[in-house]
């Protein structure tokens, strides 16, 4: 039953790619606004934060758009145009899935605490152009070149309990932090990525080069059959973690304009238990079969290429020590300013970084309170390779309730197809004591 | 199984997705899909044994002292033994008195001989009892030996009451010998009434000699022909070769003779003939025309074979202009003749499994020229594997450490051998010839780089094919008008890739 979840959890992530959602940093009035930032105070003096679901994709090459023309009820297919659109360093595609049953913060005098739980899958998959260029174009239009056709995996799935604290050192000054535990519940995490097949242009030799490795803990390759996926770890396993959150709120100009910066997820996670590694190495130049053997009425044929080339590729099942991943690192600094009573006008400049490079995005928000009950709010993003990204976000507030949901692109709604990124979040919470207010 | 009910939950779930975001969609299609393979075929480098194995099955390879290459093809033939072909008649000789002296050329043998080691037969002595009583007899031939002794032979005779009493003794002769060296056979018996030891005279005496199987004779045994059995020698080289004009300078005929008779003996080829691909039946000349004579072990090398080496070559045979017409087939028909001459004053000797055999070899040292040689061979295809390719191009790199240029060319061809197509419109050059030292050495390989393309027209015409021929032109370097040696280490190499651009599926 446990790996059914986690695989439903998998699968649901694989269909909400996502990035961070940016809106949630603008939308300061819902308390999940914190985990964007761990200095920002909720406006109500307790906060109980029932299940809220996240899910989001990011796609850094093509839209379906881009490779898909529908006429009348059939689908053409152009993979010339998909490879053509693709980065010859790498492309990305990148789902997260957050799930948050629960999380409690309340308030004290210039201080504020929460404690959260929530489950986290995310998964990161780089793959270079070449794969698909190879596998569309072949490799006669590439003599003399290397080209590299491995994929990266990195899927993570873990348990947080997060203790978080910010403290309002002055009166437009607050900073805050959340210490995290992390339990790991799965992870498959490519080592070494190095899968290359170079053409002579002489007389077309081939010679591959493997030098890959995937680690995994909790996944068990099972002979052929697939991936096995292990139990839902317990709450407090062997594959642990820390991670750290940091942020700081600073207030100006009679508190009308708030600058924030974080950085969020600097942590890892060790694994240690059900541990298993997969790798390929070697290398091999294929020169062609040896023409005497074939002349000879019993000699081997050119059945024998494919088998000599599957060797190559080989992989074997090998053994490993326990070894850490990284949750990356997000950074977040903005500005909101609240030119008016109710309307707050903001920009943030938005990085994550995962191996070594870093991802950046921009966004410029719009929301309007009005009330006490209901916010929306427009954000309008961009990062790589996506420029027409137009999300949304609204609060209602009922009694003590409040519901919100958001997105940072509106767009596939309408246009599923024309998209490289599309998230969402719904949530409620019970927020009560609503304290002194300030501006924004 | 979780995995399969995974791919097919994923599945249903994209397609969930896509159907409430999309129109209905019934067929999904790839566009524009047409990749461009590059393979490579072979890298192969053939030495020039590898290729005189695959082509010269029949034959065996070997280098002189400087690696000098050499075809050998060899038979062998070998006569009847000496007791199938000589043999000993059953002898009867008359007793007309108790003592016969005979000279040895007298014995009804049908050869003068001088000695007989007997290996089986029977002795027999008859005669007639008109005695009325019984005898005691006793018979000696003093040249018939047991262990070197003379053998006298004690006959007791009992009286059948009649009145002529018919007496056959027989004895085995095995292991006996006869010594007629002194020229005479000497033949006596004593024959004596029991009664009253009163010598008499036997009524119809005979000795006589039966089923004679010997192990050794001695003597003048006459002019004798062997009639050796016709035999045959295939050479494979030229088995494959087509319309081609190769030049041996130095082939050799040799014919190695072992006899262990022991007398002289002539042999004469009957016939020696080569069949050619371009000349038909041709004949090749040589002393054994007129018969040689082969050495033969003395009386004092009984049991030994002797050896004769004739040796054959372009300077006194027609071998060279023969192996020029590319033969296929040695023909070679014998006869010997024992003491051709019939002289009488040889003593010889035979045993009974005296022999001789001749071995025939014909040797090719790779010492040549040739201004065309053709070599083709058949390889299975099927061009139905065409059908997936919009249009090829084949390279071809070729290194050549020999000293010939040859052209190559393909015929695609269907089960009936029908040419559908060719690779080259003409035939191509693929191998250039090494460069050569004074000596005819290769001391630099040639070189070739080939494009070859295939057209979609060409592909489309050669797709029915079931067979392939390749057809390869040698000549040796400077056209065939310098005669090169090809030694062990040479080899050429070649390299072939292919560059296909596949169909689009749809």
């Amino acid at each position: 039953m446990q790996r059914y979840i986690l695989f439903v959890l998998l699968f649901v992530s694989s269909l909400g790619f996502a990035q961070q959602d940016l809106s949630l940093h603008f939308m300061h009035n819902i308390a999940q606004s914190n985990f964007t930032n761990p200095s920002s105070f909720n406006r109500y003096k307790v906060n109980v934060s029932l299940p809220s679901f996240y899910s989001g994709f990011y796609h850094s090459a093509f839209t379906p758009a881009d490779v898909v023309d529908i006429q009348g009820t059939t689908m053409f297919v152009s993979l010339d145009d998909m490879v053509n659109q693709l980065k010859e360093e790498g492309n990305i595609l990148q789902t997260n899935l957050h799930f948050d049953p629960i999380a409690i913060s309340f308030m004290l005098p210039k201080l504020q605490f929460s404690l959260n739980y929530g489950v986290r899958v995310n998964s990161h998959i780089q793959y270079p152009k070449g794969l698909f260029s190879l596998l569309w174009e072949g490799n006669g239009t590439n003599l003399g070149e290397t080209i590299n056709i491995a994929p990266s995996f990195d899927i993570m799935a873990f348990h947080e309990i997060g203790l978080g604290v910010a403290v309002e050192i002055q009166e437009n000054l607050s900073v805050g932090g959340r210490l995290r535990y992390l339990s790991g519940i799965a992870t498959t995490y490519t080592d070494a990525s190095e899968v290359s097949i170079h053409t002579n242009p002489e007389f077309y030799q081939l010679t591959a080069t493997t030098n890959y490795r995937q680690l995994a803990s909790g996944i068990t390759y099972d002979n052929g059959n697939g991936v096995d996926f292990g139990g839902l770890s317990a709450l407090f396993g062997s594959n642990t973690g820390m991670a750290i959150d940091l942020g700081a709120t600073y207030r100006l100009l009679d508190q009308k304009l708030k600058l924030q910066a974080s950085i969020l997820d600097l942590g890892a996670i060790t694994w240690d238990d059900n541990l298993n590694a997969w790798e390929s190495q070697g290398s091999f130049t294929f020169e062609g079969l040896d023409l005497k053997d074939v002349l000879e009425e019993d000699g081997e044929d050119f059945e024998n290429l494919g088998d000599t080339l599957q060797q190559v590729f080989n992989i074997e099942e090998v053994s490993t020590s326990s070894f850490k991943t990284s949750l990356g690192g997000k950074y977040y600094l903005s500005g909101i300013f609240t030119p008016v009573k109710g309307l707050h006008l903001g920009a943030l400049l938005y990085g994550e970084s995962y191996r070594g490079s870093l991802y950046p995005a921009f966004a410029l928000s719009a929301k309007k309170d009005l009330g006490k009950i209901f916010s929306a709010g427009l954000v309008y993003s961009m990062r790589e390779k996506a420029f027409t990204n137009l999300g949304a976000n609204l609060m209602l507030r009922l009694g003590g309730v409040q519901l919100f949901a958001l997105t940072d692109n509106l767009i596939p709604i309408f246009n599923p197809l024309n998209t490289q990124n599309f998230n969402f979040r719904v949530g409620l919470n019970v927020a009560v004591g609503k304290k002194e207010k300030k501006v924004n | 199984m979780r995995q399969t009910i995974a791919q097919v939950v994923l599945a249903g779930c994209l397609i969930v997705l896509f159907n409430a975001c999309l129109q209905d969609i019934d067929d999904v299609q790839l566009t524009d899909w047409s990749p461009e393979i590059a393979i490579p075929i072979t890298n192969t480098t053939y030495s020039i044994q590898d290729f005189l194995e695959n082509n010269n099955s029949g034959g065996s390879i070997t280098t002189d002292e400087d690696n000098l290459l050499k075809l050998i093809h060899a038979g062998r033939v070998s006569s009847l033994n000496g007791a199938d072909k000589i043999q000993i008649p059953d002898v009867s000789i008359p007793l007309p008195n108790s003592s016969l002296d005979l000279s040895s050329s007298m014995i009804p043998f049908g050869y003068d001989l001088t000695k007989v080691d007997f290996k089986g037969g029977e002795l027999r002595f008859a005669f007639d009892n008109i005695h009325n009583e019984d005898l005691m007899v006793s018979l000696q031939i003093n040249e018939l030996m047991d262990n070197g002794m003379s053998i006298t032979y004690n006959i007791p005779v009992s009286w059948d009451g009649s009145a002529s009493q018919t007496i056959m003794f027989s004895t085995d002769l095995m292991d006996k010998t006869l010594d007629l060296s002194g020229g005479n056979l000497s033949i006596s018996y004593d024959a004596r009434l029991s009664s009253t030891n009163q010598s008499v005279l036997l009524d119809k005496a005979s000795i006589g000699l039966k089923d004679i199987s010997y192990r050794y004779i001695q003597g003048y045994i006459g002019n004798i022909s062997f009639d050796l059995p016709l035999d045959s020698i295939a050479i494979d080289l030229f088995e494959n070769s087509v319309g081609s004009s190769i030049y041996f300078e130095d082939p050799i005929i040799r014919t190695s003779i072992s006899n262990s008779f022991g007398v002289p003996v002539r042999i004469q080829a009957n016939a020696l003939n080569a069949m050619t691909h371009e000349s038909g039946i041709m004949a090749i000349t040589s002393d054994l025309d007129d018969g040689v004579d082969f050495n033969y072990p003395t009386l004092s090398e009984v049991g030994d074979y002797a050896s004769t080496m004739i040796e054959f070559n372009a300077s006194n045979t027609n071998i060279a202009t023969i192996i020029s017409d590319n033969p296929y087939l040695l023909l070679y028909d014998f006869s010997a003749t024992a003491n051709p001459e019939n002289d009488p004053n040889i003593e010889g000797f035979l045993m009974d499994d005296s022999r001789f055999s001749v071995d025939f070899e014909l040797e090719l040292p790779l010492w040549l020229r040739s201004d065309i040689f053709t070599l083709e061979n058949v390889v299975e295809f099927d061009g139905s594997i065409l059908d997936e390719i919009e249009a090829a191009h084949f390279k071809l790199n070729t290194n050549n450490g020999l000293p010939i240029d040859a052209d190559l060319q393909f015929f695609f061809e269907d089960e009936n051998g029908v040419v559908l197509g060719t690779l080259f419109d003409t035939p191509t050059p693929i191998l250039s010839s090494g460069e050569l030292d004074a000596d005819g050495r290769v001391i630099s390989n040639g070189s070739n780089e080939l494009d070859i393309p295939l057209s979609n027209s060409l592909l489309q015409q050669i797709m029915p094919a079931k067979q392939i021929r390749i057809a390869a032109s040698i000549v040796t370097a400077d056209m065939g008008t310098t005669s090169v040696k090809f030694y062990s280490d040479y080899a050429f190499n070649f390299q072939m890739g292919l560059k296909a651009t596949l169909k689009n599926p749809n």
